[in-house]
């Protein structure tokens, strides 16, 4: 009996999902538990401190933190119930400043802070370390946080104390902390995958562990429960637990994008039971798709072995025929899709990127096989495109300042403009120079005003026509006394003066309080028409100074575009590397599906080679294939 | 075995600089990111300067205290008779009110001298009832940003919602 060797499933795939996986999900776990780092006292003081934790409960950690430095710039926080810079530091951790957060939550230990305020500053400074990396500071941090730590971070603190005890294998510990996190928390479910794969890596995993209830609450949970039963199932079949890896693989959903790798685990458990038909169908299942994945790849060499061991070398011959044409068509395909997903491409924009691209559609997408879906959720290349999209979305942000900042320079040039217009005939020292002249002779007329009224002159209070009548008395009277002089007789026209005389003066002392208040309500107007002019006066020499501001705030636009400009190319500089990077993962890739591929077509060509020599050996005839056309 | 031993440091050496590649990338991106929020503060400094003076500034805040007899759908703002603003709700915005932030509702332009705000709240009250809540006040605008707060408040003994217009 001779056998065709053929490429095992349980090397790769557990392989994979112990090293990946664990990364995968402590990323998830640690966004989704950032996102809730909230503070729990609700009574501001500080309308502005407000709005900044506005945006901030709402996960919008960036305009949190910029109304934050709008307030820190016009002053000190008003707020007294909260530490503002312990919350500063959880939306800059949130936001993933971690050096940020660090000299924040370094600084308020230094400052001696209330016990509340120190267990949550040590909390915080612990999840940051546990965020980058850190596991002994974290440890570290941990230990130094007491009971008086806020509600809202009990359960992360009981979780990442869970994951550090997992990984130093304490499971007593683990078991301890898992126990304090409340029983409605999805976190259950991401340390309950965790320990499994430890167990999975210690080579420990026993087909108790199928007992376990996964949480399947949302989509999220499913896909952690079927990561999970694919996990237990492959490393089943490497401990010879066929019947355990066949539980565990038929809890995986049927639409889950694990479903392949699932079918054909199930197909190789069969097998190892020596139930190669069931295993020949099941892989059949898979082997009749029409693209040539990974799994599908596997599958087809596996069909052709289970139809080997059933004794079927006609139909085995077939299927690593048709295998061998649909993994070179599977080849060129691959050659399309590099060609489409080269950096920059609308495809690698769409697909890659996960941008709305509107060149390529979605016929495109059906290209994408398993493994590469693999390798865009490996936490190698998810850092990268999450980097890339921060980098894209700071960018864009880049870009819509400049537009406004553009918008605001032709606003305030057009406004300097017209103003210069305006101002151009106008010399505002002369204006100046009449305005205070006339407020010089107002106040003349009123200190005359004053005395006049003091002295009680009220020919100086007549109003015109009587004034007019004034001056011809005077006029008349002159006039006699020049006749007079003359030695002409004028008693009779003496007397009827000095009666008109003495009339007048009656008159003018019956008005007299009339006209004072006529004359001081002329005054009053006077008054107002000055104010007036000196309120214009101020409006003009205010608009003035403004068009000087003008020039100081377009050199402020100038210097904030210049700074804007240099981040934008500062981006751009992070984009070309981080892409550059992607490009080599890309090719690294393709490279290596293609060698697969062409492994997979060596294995399947010597395999038809083995069973026609053993066929000839044996004194069978089976269908002779010319592989050199193939 | 040779081999084997050499790729084993080779890949150890390229994780290596991978990783620390990757840690210089995060690096950078946490500087730009800090340069945005400076220059998002920046420039929302020259805005305020521009748009909004302080001489003709108004701001006009939503809180929340508590909201335990009232669930808030919509908002709509009237300064001297015109609708300045008419704002619906988000769940996770009325859940950041809850806990205790506060929205900048509305940002604009007034003369100075004396000007009636005028604030009416829709949503849903006691007894799940819909229910319509409203507020008037004159304020005086003088050189100083005029700052008014909306408060929405929990009346225990009425088992009513409260709410008032502060100038604050």
């Amino acid at each position: 009996m001779w056998r065709i060797r053929l490429t095992r499933p349980k090397t790769l795939l557990p392989r994979y999902f112990r090293t990946v996986l664990p990364i995968v999900l402590l990323s998830c776990v640690l966004t989704c538990a950032a996102a809730d780092d909230k503070p729990n006292d609700n009574t501001i003081s500080d309308l502005d401190y407000g709005v900044a934790l506005f945006h901030y409960y709402q996960g919008d950690h960036q305009t949190a933190l910029t109304e934050f430095a709008i307030i820190e710039h016009k002053g000190d926080i008003q707020h007294q119930g909260l530490s503002p810079q312990l919350v500063k530091g959880g939306m800059s951790l949130s936001y993933g400043l971690y050096d940020q957060a660090n000299e924040i939550f370094d600084r308020v230990l230094k400052a001696q802070p209330a016990e509340k305020v120190k267990a949550d500053a040590w909390f915080g400074s612990g999840k940051l370390q546990y965020l980058e990396g850190n596991w002994r500071e974290a440890q570290t941090a941990f230990e130094r946080v007491s009971d008086v730590l806020s509600d809202s971070h009990h359960d992360d603190f009981y979780y990442f104390q869970a994951q550090l005890a997992l990984k130093e294998q304490d499971i007593e510990r683990y078991k301890q902390f898992k126990s304090q996190i409340s029983d409605d928390q999805p976190l259950h479910s991401y340390l309950s995958h965790n320990y499994l794969l430890q167990k999975i890596a210690n080579d420990d995993l026993s087909s108790s562990e199928l007992s376990q209830e996964f949480s399947r609450i949302d989509a999220q949970s499913i896909a952690l429960a079927d990561r999970s039963y694919l996990a237990m199932g492959y490393d089943f079949i490497e401990q010879s637990e066929q019947h355990a890896a066949i539980t565990a693989f038929k809890q995986i959903t049927l639409d889950s994008y694990l479903f392949e790798p699932a079918l054909l685990g199930y197909g190789w458990a069969l097998n190892n039971l020596a139930q190669y038909g069931q295993a020949k169908s099941l892989f059949g299942q898979l082997a009749s798709r029409v693209d040539a994945n990974y799994y599908v790849q596997e599958a087809i060499l596996a069909d052709a072995y289970a139809s080997e061991l059933l004794g079927d070398f006609e139909t085995s011959l077939a299927i690593l025929q048709l295998g061998i044409t649909k993994f070179k068509q599977h080849q060129n395909s691959l050659e399309v899709m590099e060609q489409r997903l080269s950096v920059g491409s609308a495809c690698y924009r769409a697909i890659i990127l996960q941008q709305v691209a509107v060149n390529c559609d979605e016929k495109h997408q059906a290209f994408i096989d398993l493994a590469l879906i693999e390798m865009l959720s490996d936490s190698q290349f998810s850092t990268k495109r999450e980097q890339l999209q921060q980098v894209n979305d700071l960018s864009q942000q880049f870009k819509q300042q400049l537009e406004k900042l553009h918008t605001y320079q032709q606003m305030l040039t057009e406004k300097q403009r017209t103003a210069q217009t305006r101002l151009s005939d106008i010399k505002l020292s002369d204006l100046k120079g009449q305005v205070d002249n006339l407020s010089a002779k107002r106040d003349l007329l009123a200190s005359r005003i004053d005395e006049a009224k003091r002295s009680k002159r009220s020919v100086f209070f007549l109003p015109q026509p009587l004034l007019a009548r004034h001056d011809k008395i005077t006029q008349a009277s002159t006039k006699l006394e020049n006749l007079k002089s003359k030695g002409q007789n004028v008693e009779v026209a003496e007397q009827r003066l000095d009666l008109i005389k003495r009339m007048f003066g009656w008159e003018s002392d019956y008005n007299f309080t009339v006209n004072v208040h006529q004359t001081q309500h002329f005054l009053t107007q006077l008054d107002q028409h000055l104010s007036e002019l000196k309120m214009m006066y101020q409006q003009l020499s205010q608009h003035v100074n403004e068009v000087a501001n003008i020039d100081r705030e377009l050199s402020a636009i100038d210097d904030l575009s210049r700074r804007i400009t240099s981040q934008m190319s500062q981006s751009n500089n992070i984009t070309e590397r981080i892409e550059q990077a992607f490009s080599q993962q890309l090719t690294a890739y393709f490279k290596q599906r293609q060698h697969e591929l062409n492994r997979s077509i060596v294995v399947a060509k010597l395999a038809i080679i083995r069973m026609q020599d053993a066929s000839f050996s044996q004194g069978e005839q089976l269908p002779v294939t010319d592989l050199g056309s193939q | 075995m040779k081999f084997t031993v050499a790729a084993l440091i080779f890949s150890l050496l390229f994780g290596a600089a991978h990783a620390q590649e990757r840690q210089s990338i995060n690096k950078e991106i946490q500087a730009l990111k800090r340069q945005v929020i400076s220059l998002n503060r920046d420039l929302y400094i020259l805005e305020e300067d521009l748009l909004f003076p302080t001489n003709t500034q108004v701001a006009v805040y939503v809180s929340m205290d508590i909201g335990k007899y009232f669930e808030l759908d919509a908002i709509e703002l009237t300064i001297d008779d015109d609708n300045v603003t008419h704002y619906l709700y988000t769940q996770k915005q009325i859940a950041a009110l809850e806990k205790g932030g506060v929205q900048r509702l509305y940002l604009g332009n007034v003369s100075q001298g004396e000007h009636q705000i005028t604030a009416i709240l829709r949503g849903t009250g006691p007894n799940k009832r819909e229910y319509k809540l409203g507020a008037t006040q004159t304020f005086k605008k003088d050189k100083k940003s005029l700052s008014v707060e909306l408060k929405i408040g929990d009346s225990v003994a009425k088992e009513q919602p409260t709410f008032e217009l502060i100038r604050r």
